[in-house]
């Protein structure tokens, strides 16, 4: 399992950021500026990290000494689609779901904020349904679920023809994310293409 | 949802499609079984009936007369026509044709189909006159027909005296019957004639026929007008009777939970939605007869050569009725949450769900949902466990159901592939190419619609062979019937279907419904699953793709002014027909396939009917 939100495997672990993009992240956070603020500046130099990806790699020591941010900004989750080409996003939410009325409850891992839908793309979403009752009960679990995966708007829906195993991660008292991996399987979409994915992985942020 | 293999094998409900024909008022039409039905006619004058009737019959004896009398005549030669046969329908065809006349003045399509085929009935019946008189026994008999004609002309003039008298004292049904009779009598002569020959003897006729003409047409029109908008009146659906019965049930609602029905009942919330969806749909089916009427009333004014009426305001009152039917629909539930108790908050809201999908099934889906949903939530406050549930379950629900849809959506593009929309298709198939007449023009730089250039007869026998066995796809799918086993599909340009329900194997009915979170004893919380597993299993369907085992045409005007509540679901509510008023609506016609289902989209899955399996998750 990745360390949880390490600047290093952050969202911009496809660019590790060089140094001086660091320094600035943190200049920022000395610079007492508003959260929102904050957040617009980081987004920016979250760019600029994707621009300089290919420096990136250089840096690599660097940015290691950035995990002090992430104790201080939250997480955002992220995702990854171990498919031909890899596909990896930036954001990752894990939702429980309990109605309470005797029906299974439900847990959800999504590429995507809950509340918009699956409108903002490479959208995934891992589903289960399961009796556990809390959030932290799930942790180390083995799920049974549903996945689909669209890499972007009106492109193929990728899903399996059967449920998958969710391995969910164990999880300390300081967990702000319930991590989910899925094994290699077989993508199919809805003509029958199928496609095979080594793996997927999910840092999903909880409430 | 997983790949289903059903071993169920009587899942499919597939009837005949004598059924499926059935279904929709036995009307007679043109259709790939029996071309040479008449068109039907809607009637709004009552007249028309039996002035079609009496066209058609002159028509069809006139088809088969001369279809004896050309193969006698190439066979043996000319001089074996029976002259007494031609005359009579030499003198009977055109009065057919003033018989058409005055059925376009009221409306009826199928004037338009009687004076194509009269116009061609008279020109091949003057082509084996002309034929006859050419040979010895025609040349004996033109110093006979021209001694006749002179003959006849006293006892005639005393006749159109007669008639001129009766115009004066006008008595104008009188003066035309017997003007009628005499132009049988006077055409079916001098067309054997020269016009040197006849014009003579002819007398005060051709001035007389003039004035019954000019005398009568107005009144034709201004008579067959009042009927229209008699008719036109009574059918308007009443929207400010409506709203004000919705705003007095909601207040009836709020005060004490119940708003008084019919026979003294008193009903619940989710029972006034019913009774709403009803007006609804009551109001909805009107509004098509009065489009219908319109265009009728267009006819009317066209051939009276005055301004048309115009149709617009139908679509605004489409419109109008949906935003009223809408708001009330919010205005009930939510003066409804205001009397209930939270305890009874969970019952009150599924029946809701239950009786919103019915509006939602009907008219524009998505704003239905999202209406309901809004109002939903007040009811929802008052019992704020329940309300945690809902917005729970439909967060655990939502987003399954929008991948689920999509996936459908791009199962069924490559089926889109072969399975061409029947409209696209069938305009495709039914172009008049040389000598076969169709629907369409051969070539066109324009959207048309299907349109009667030719009789209906032989174009529906012409386009038969190129509908049947086609593969084709429609949309929106409405189970229909007392028994609900037949779908009828949505009005695409001129194109509709009926389709025999397909019912999904209950292993996809229970896959949809676990994963949705639904079984006997938890209930769907949310619109969104109610509406995916009630579509699913009544067979309410977003596509069906399927062959062409029967066709039929009708037309448009006909099919609109006789239009009830159970074919109105060929339109969704808040809709109207497509139309272009450049093209006489008067030739118009619908185009009815009745299909053989080989797939179904469901919603959130399609189902291939062959291999018994869906082809998607």
């Amino acid at each position: 399992m990745k360390t949880r939100f390490h600047f290093g495997e952050s969202p911009i672990l496809n660019s590790r950021p060089p140094g001086s993009l660091s320094l600035a992240l943190m200049l920022l956070l000395l610079s007492g500026c508003s959260k929102e603020k904050m957040d617009e500046m980081v987004n920016s130099v979250k760019e600029q990290a994707n621009v300089v990806a290919e420096k990136a790699k250089a840096s690599a020591e660097a940015a290691t000494n950035s995990s002090v941010i992430a104790d201080i900004l939250p997480p955002s989750g992220e995702a990854k689609v171990m498919m031909s080409p890899p596909v990896s996003m930036s954001s990752a939410y894990a939702r429980f779901y309990t109605m309470g009325d005797g029906r299974p409850e439900v847990i959800q891992w999504t590429s995507y904020e809950p509340e918009a839908g699956p409108n903002t793309y490479p959208a995934l979403l891992i589903r289960a349904t399961t009796t556990a009752t809390t959030v932290s009960s799930l942790a180390g679990q083995s799920l049974s679920g549903d996945i689909y995966f669209q890499a972007q708007s009106g492109g193929p829906v990728w899903t399996s023809k059967e449920l998958v195993n969710i391995t969910v991660a164990p999880q300390n008292a300081e967990s702000k994310t319930l991590d989910a991996s899925i094994g290699p399987i077989q993508f199919i979409d809805a003509t029958g293409q199928a496609t095979q994915v080594n793996g997927i992985t999910v840092q999903g942020v909880t409430k | 949802m997983n790949l289903i293999k059903s071993n169920r094998a009587h899942h499919l409900i597939l009837f005949t499609l004598g059924a499926v024909l059935m279904t929709v008022p036995a009307i007679a039409n043109p259709s790939s079984r029996d071309a040479s039905r008449a068109l039907a006619i809607h009637a709004t004058v009552p007249e028309a009936t039996a002035l079609a009737a009496s066209a058609q019959a002159i028509a069809d004896e006139a088809d088969k007369f001369l279809a004896l009398s050309e193969a006698t005549a190439q066979k043996r030669g000319p001089d074996g026509l029976s002259p007494k046969q031609l005359s009579y329908f030499r003198g009977n065809i055109p009065v057919a044709s003033l018989n058409a006349g005055r059925l376009q003045i009221m409306g009826e399509p199928i004037a338009a189909d009687l004076s194509l085929r009269l116009t061609s009935l008279q020109g091949r019946t003057q082509e084996l006159v002309r034929a006859y008189m050419s040979t010895p026994a025609g040349s004996a008999l033109r110093p006979k027909l021209i001694g006749q004609l002179a003959k006849s002309i006293k006892p005639r003039e005393k006749q159109l005296e007669a008639i001129r008298k009766m115009l004066d004292g006008n008595q104008l049904d009188e003066a035309e019957a017997a003007m009628d009779k005499l132009r049988i009598e006077i055409q079916g002569l001098i067309h054997f004639l020269f016009p040197d020959e006849y014009k003579p003897h002819m007398g005060t006729y051709w001035e007389t026929d003039g004035l019954v003409t000019s005398k009568l047409a107005p009144k034709r029109t201004a008579d067959a007008r009042a009927k229209i908008q008699e008719a036109i009146a009574a059918n308007q659906p009443d929207l400010s009777e409506m709203k004000t019965w919705a705003s007095a049930v909601a207040g009836s609602l709020q005060k004490t939970g119940t708003a008084p029905g019919e026979d003294q009942k008193q009903l619940t919330g989710p029972e006034c939605i019913t009774e709403l969806s009803r007006h609804w749909g009551a109001a909805h089916a009107a509004l098509q007869r009065v489009a219908g009427l319109q265009w009728a009333m267009r006819a009317n004014s066209a051939s009276a050569g005055s301004a048309s009426a115009t149709s617009a305001g139908a679509n605004e009152s489409a419109t109008a009725w949906s935003s009223a039917a809408l708001l009330a629909m919010s205005d009930i539930i939510k003066a409804d949450a205001m009397s209930v108790s939270p305890e009874a908050v969970p019952a009150r809201h599924q029946a809701y769900l239950a009786v919103i999908g019915e509006m939602a099934i009907m008219g524009d889906r998505k704003a239905v949902f999202e209406q309901a949903n809004q109002s939903l939530n007040a009811l929802l406050a008052k019992n704020s466990v329940y309300q945690n549930a809902v917005v729970n379950y439909r967060a655990a629900t939502q987003d399954v159901l929008v991948f689920q849809r999509r996936l459908a959506d791009q199962a069924m593009k490559p089926l889109m592939e072969q399975f061409g929309s029947a409209d696209t298709v069938i305009q495709e198939n039914t172009k008049s190419v040389g000598v076969s007449p169709g629907l369409f023009p051969t070539q066109t730089n324009q959207p048309v619609f299907a349109s009667l250039m030719f009789p209906a007869t032989p174009t529906m026998a012409s386009i038969t062979p190129n509908l049947l066995d086609k593969k084709v796809s429609v949309e929106h799918l409405v189970p229909v019937g007392p028994k609900g086993n037949v779908g009828a599909a949505k009005i695409n340009g001129r194109t509709y279907s009926t389709v025999p329900v397909v019912s999904l194997p209950e292993q996809v009915i229970t896959q949809i419904q676990s994963m949705l979170l639904v079984d006997s004893s938890h209930p769907e919380l949310s619109i969104e699953a109610k509406h995916a597993i009630h579509s699913a299993s009544v067979g309410q369907f977003e596509a069906v793709g399927g062959v062409v085992k029967a066709a039929q045409i009708e037309p448009v005007v006909s099919r609109f002014v006789t239009m009830t509540e159970a074919t109105a679901v060929i339109l969704p509510r808040g809709t109207e027909l497509a139309r272009d008023d450049r093209q006489s609506m008067l030739n118009q016609v619908a185009i009815r396939v009745d299909l053989q289902p080989l797939w179904v989209h469901f919603g959130i899955g399609v189902f291939d009917v062959e291999s018994d399996r869906t082809l998607t998750k």
